[in-house]
């Protein structure tokens, strides 16, 4: 019984930190996509569209690793 | 001579630098010394404004934080896997780690590579500029007018800086901004070279009053 309650304890408390970790990794992301569009406006290169796809493909990331974290730990 | 003339009479830059006669046009935005670029520019760019200089910090400066961050991505989860800590977790949770470490690296190398990309020091015909993005969070464009420029030093310290030819070029200024920092750009002798030579055409223009 103690077991299974410790168990149980374990799961709850590293379900709570990956999804924490997973959600404060989106917000940086999230940061580093907004900064990704202020570069590319402050430096116009031929390389800009991919910037922005090296951006979007991290958010898409992030995104899929929290909600991926919440719904399936 | 009238206001549309003198507008016009500023000088190609080959005409009046030795440094960039001797230099090609590149489209390669990835390099560290990127002279007379064709596909890059700046929102600040007045209309009539020529890129003359896109400066990064060399390449080899970047090596050092590469290589922490690699041993950072790879030491944890070898030493989480020695020590047994990771097999005290459950199953879900250890391939949930690796998934996470996995997204977490590949954005600390986009940071990285971004921070790098596009913090540059930029020469025009008019101008210098800084853009600084220090942090991903950080951001501060400065310049100063050639004309401004009082001095100019290029500081070469340590043997790879010796041996790859890169080097912090120090510029004073009469401006707002009293000193710009070119922090590890390539071929500092060449770079201090090619301000000298834009003052003296600024100077020229003066006396000539082909640009005012």
């Amino acid at each position: 019984m103690n077991n299974i309650f410790n168990a149980e304890l374990l799961d709850g408390a590293l379900k709570i930190a990956f999804v924490v970790a997973a959600f404060f990794n989106l917000v940086y992301i999230f940061i580093v996509s907004r900064q990704i569009n202020l570069m590319k406006k402050t430096l116009i290169t031929g390389f800009s569209s991919s910037v922005s796809l090296l951006g979007l493909i991290n958010l898409l990331l992030a995104l899929a690793v929290f909600v991926g974290f919440l719904l399936f730990l | 001579m009238t206001d549309q003339n003198k507008h016009h009479a500023r000088r190609n830059v080959e005409d009046y630098s030795e440094v960039m006669k001797n230099e090609k046009s590149t489209n390669n935005f990835f390099r560290t010394f990127i002279s007379k670029p064709k596909n890059i520019h700046l929102d600040i760019q007045n209309k009539d404004e020529k890129i003359i200089l896109v400066l990064r910090q060399h390449l080899i400066t970047q090596l050092k934080s590469f290589l922490f961050l690699c041993m950072i991505i790879l030491l944890i989860p070898i030493l989480l896997n020695f020590s047994g800590f990771i097999e005290t977790f459950p199953d879900k949770f250890i391939g949930a780690f690796y998934i996470f470490w996995i997204v977490l690296t590949f954005g600390l190398f986009t940071r990285t590579f971004l921070i790098w990309f596009f913090n540059v020091y930029i020469i025009t015909d008019e101008r210098i500029i800084d853009v600084d993005f220090a942090s991903m969070i950080y951001h501060n464009i400065s310049y100063a007018k050639i004309e401004n420029i009082e001095d100019v030093t290029a500081r070469t310290t340590g043997p790879l800086a010796a041996i790859f030819n890169y080097g912090t070029i120090l510029i004073q200024t009469a401006g707002e901004k009293t000193e710009f920092e070119f922090g590890n750009v390539p071929q500092p002798a060449k770079v201090t070279k090619l301000i000298s030579e834009l003052l003296l055409e600024e100077e020229k223009e003066k006396i000539e009053g082909r640009v005012n």
